[in-house]
């Protein structure tokens, strides 16, 4: 009797000594994990990561030098609109999935360190203004924003009883579980992200923002607003845009809104209601704030495309039209 | 609420099992198996609240019911019994089915939303039933009752037990108390299922449904993508309901309460018999039980026998679900059954000595068995006759060798999966049996080896799978026997 209650106890400490064990284990890994994936993001993160980290270094720092131009929206004008090409000094600031929430940011931190640019380049896609679609994978996972900012984006929504950014806040989630940087982890390994983010980060600081997402010459493939059935602007995103054009203007920028073009396949697919509604936003934005509406609805070549919604070999044609533009808005004719 | 999420690794079942055993630890097993009772209804309803007053009908019905019959064995009343649980399971599960084929008649649409884990409790439910008239259940009380029906790790998706099995495991001495040993295999038990799930299901299962979605569409599909989705699914489903069942053992055994074996290896099996005796083991059993030896089982003469064979085969397909593909499955096995004994009498009757076999004819019964299983699976996992007939047809080579849909690496994965399938020991296996010999486990399974020990290399490895399996949620994916 005594000898197997002796083996029990003994037993049962190798037991609790293994649980013990296994606890330690998975603690352990995880605290080497969760250093890892918030100290070595350039290690990790996809090639979008050193886009937005060299924005976020750009406004950050401090200079006396007045910019003639920045422009700020999302991947459609980063690929569509080359700095290096203007003679003004120019600055692209425009990020992938960006929207007038990060936008706004944008500036208002750009503003602490910089004087205040002469003129002020919007250009968001369509669908940038109805929905979000990185907030979480990139915003948050890139730690773009101060918690204090990302408060007060999470508490204007839920005023504003706004679902772009769904029910419940995901913000721990990208801090805690290491689960939302898995699948990072494991493409990192594949594709030597290492190296990649390296290139676009250094791509990136001598293009002076601007960024080639597609190299193909041309393509068909249906951009997002031609999935799209109408066009409805979110609450929160609306009121971003113009919590960023009263920003700009209090400023005593210069307000331009320039729709980068759709390829001609998206064209064909776009809804008559959408393209109405859309162009009424536009003479909203325009009669309401006085912004400068270069640019609505356009469409260009398939051939001018790198994929189904960035410029390539267009992008140059681009740019000069934009420079045009902004710089004499008088002699300005609409592309389509 | 899904074993595979944060709020049940994290919250509900910490919470559950501390105040289990802080309740047991009082000796007050009874308090401790009625809070088992509230966890395990709070679990079922935060799927959808709005089927929990089916659950405590369903509960409540049988028990009475059940003390009825215990008290006066009237064949009516079981018969009324076993009507009322397949009319609730008729109605939730195939009205919408009845109604889609019945659309020659002047009636309108049906939709009716399966409540999770109705054609299991249908199921023990009649088992109880049948038993109590039988005189085989053990004694019971309203709670012990509940508690043995709801009990959450196998609510959802079983193992299909039996009264007898688990209501005396609640006189132990023991129960309700923490046991590190328990405890320690247990979590060993589950997080094996975990791995098996998120990192070998869900992984392979991706590719499975890419080319299912293909064949689906008309499309021509080549032999490789053919055999590479057919081989896909095999493996997902046997690391999707396998890692599930593992999982539910593991929970129970980690609160002291030991459930029947589910799964043995079942791509091991020489024949098609072999292979009900190891896949889906808790299913088998209750269909061999309650339905196929009721009917007359081999005791009628051959014809009888298939004939018995077949209906029960066709039973098991239409409770896995409401579509004529499941019935095709059900039948294709139903077949090979038939064949299988038919080949078995042929020998006999020829002399043969079926105790004697070769490696080779080991090897190569091992081989066709597979076959007939993986082509048996097309049908269960194609939407439609039309996309399991053109898996078909790829596998056969009529639409051309190559052609890639996706990388090799998603060609190679299957493959090597199943390669674990035939050669690695399973769980019960690695980790070991159930100490407590007055335990039935089903099908006389004893696990012929015991790898797992309590070391520290083992906690490393367990700990590290853990991890990986934890930092794998991506996505909660629900286990495929959930909408059965």
């Amino acid at each position: 009797m005594e000898v197997t209650a002796l083996n029990r106890t003994s037993e049962s400490q190798e037991h609790g000594l293994y649980l013990v064990g296994l606890l330690q284990c998975v603690v352990f890994a995880y605290l080497i994990m969760m250093l890892f994936v918030h100290t070595q993001k350039m290690v990790i993160l996809e090639r979008d990561y050193p886009m937005w980290l060299n924005a976020k270094r750009v406004v950050s720092s401090a200079s006396t030098s007045r910019q003639d131009l920045i422009v700020i929206g999302d991947s459609r004008a980063k690929a569509g609109y080359i700095p290096n090409l203007a003679e003004k000094k120019t600055l692209n600031l425009a990020l992938t999935g960006q929207s007038p929430i990060e936008g706004y940011y944008l500036l208002l931190n750009y503003l602490k360190g910089h004087p205040a640019p002469e003129k002020l380049l919007l250009s968001y896609a369509p669908y940038h203004l109805t929905m979000v679609d990185v907030f979480w994978e990139m915003t948050v996972k890139y730690d773009f924003l101060t918690y204090d900012d990302y408060t007060e984006v999470w508490e204007a929504s839920r005023r504003l009883e706004d679902k772009t950014l769904g029910e419940k806040s995901l913000r721990w989630q990208y801090f805690f579980l290491p689960s939302k940087y898995w699948g990072s982890v494991r493409h990192a390994v594949k594709e030597r992200r290492w190296k990649t983010n390296d290139e676009t980060y250094r791509t990136v600081v001598s293009s002076n923002g601007h960024f080639y997402y597609g190299k193909k010459s041309g393509s068909i493939d249906l951009n997002e607003e031609a999935e799209l059935k109408k066009f409805a602007a979110s609450r929160l995103l609306d009121s971003y845009l113009s919590m960023l054009i009263d920003l700009a203007q209090s400023n005593g920028i210069e307000v331009f809104w320039y729709t980068m073009p759709f390829n001609d396949e998206s064209c064909k697919n776009l809804p008559e209601s959408f393209i109405r509604d859309y162009d009424a936003y536009l003479s909203a934005l325009e009669s309401n704030k006085g912004v400068k509406v270069i640019q609505k609805i356009s469409c260009l070549p398939n051939t001018l495309f790198g994929d189904k919604s960035h410029l390539y070999l267009g992008a140059s044609a681009n740019t000069q039209a934009i420079l045009k533009a902004v710089f004499d808005v008088s002699a300005i004719r609409p592309l389509s | 609420m899904l074993f595979n999420s944060l709020e049940f690794l994290f919250l509900f079942l910490p919470v559950t099992a501390a105040v289990f055993f802080l309740i047991g630890g009082f000796g007050r097993p009874r308090f401790a198996i009625a809070w088992l009772v509230v966890a395990s209804v709070f679990f079922y309803g935060y799927w959808n609240a709005s089927y929990v007053p089916l659950l405590l009908f369903s509960v409540v019905f049988n028990y009475f019911l059940g003390e009825a019959l215990q008290a006066e064995k009237k064949k009516w009343m079981l018969t009324g019994g076993i009507l009322v649980n397949l009319g609730l399971l008729g109605y939730f599960k195939y009205a919408t089915f009845i109604v889609e084929n019945l659309r020659f008649l002047p009636i309108g649409d049906l939709h009716v939303i399966l409540p999770i884990g109705i054609s299991f409790l249908t199921f023990e439910q009649i088992a109880y039933l049948v038993d109590t008239y039988r005189g085989q259940t053990p004694p019971r009380d309203f709670v012990r009752y509940c508690w043995f029906i709801t009990l959450f790790p196998r609510l959802i998706a079983g193992p299909i037990v039996r009264a007898r099995e688990i209501l005396p495991q609640f006189g132990r001495r023991s129960f309700g108390c923490f046991n590190t040993t328990w405890f320690a295999t247990g979590l060993t038990i589950f997080v094996i299922g975990l791995f098996k799930k998120v990192i070998c299901a869900d992984h392979v299962g991706s590719y499975a449904t890419h080319v299912f979605r293909i064949a689906e569409s008309g499309t021509a599909i080549t032999f490789y993508e053919a055999w590479g989705g057919a081989l896909a699914f095999t493996c997902q489903i046997y690391f999707d309901f396998s890692g599930y069942s593992d999982m539910a053992i593991g929970i129970a055994r980690m609160f002291g309460i030991v459930l029947p074996l589910n799964f043995n290896s079942p791509y091991k099996a020489c024949s098609i018999i072999e292979f009900w005796r190891r896949w889906h083991m808790s299913l088998s059993r209750f269909l061999r039980d309650y339905l196929y030896i009721p009917l007359g089982g081999d005791r009628k003469g051959t014809v009888r026998r298939y004939l018995n064979l077949m209906i029960t085969m066709l039973v098991a397909g239409l409770w896995h679900g409401a579509g004529w593909t499941f019935v095709a499955w059900g039948a294709l096995h139903g077949l090979y059954l038939c064949i299988n004994h038919a080949w078995r009498a042929v020998r006999v009757s020829l002399g043969h000595d079926l105790s004697r076999t070769t490696w080779w004819g080991r090897g190569s019964a091992k081989i066709v068995t597979l076959g007939a299983v993986i082509v048996a699976w097309l049908f269960f996992r194609a939407p439609s006759f039309s996309g399991a007939l053109n898996m078909l047809t790829g596998m056969a080579g009529m639409n051309g060798l190559g052609g890639t849909s996706t990388s090799l690496l998603g060609y190679l994965i299957a493959p090597f999966l199943l390669l674990v399938c035939l050669i690695a020991p399973n769980t019960q296996e690695l980790v070991g049996p159930v100490e407590d010999e007055s335990l039935e486990q089903s099908g006389g399974v004893r696990p012929p080896q015991f790898l797992w020990q309590p070391n520290l290399s083992w906690s490393i490895v367990i700990g590290l799978m853990f991890f990986l399996a934890i930092v794998s949620l991506t996505e909660e994916n629900e286990f495929i026997y959930f909408r059965f």
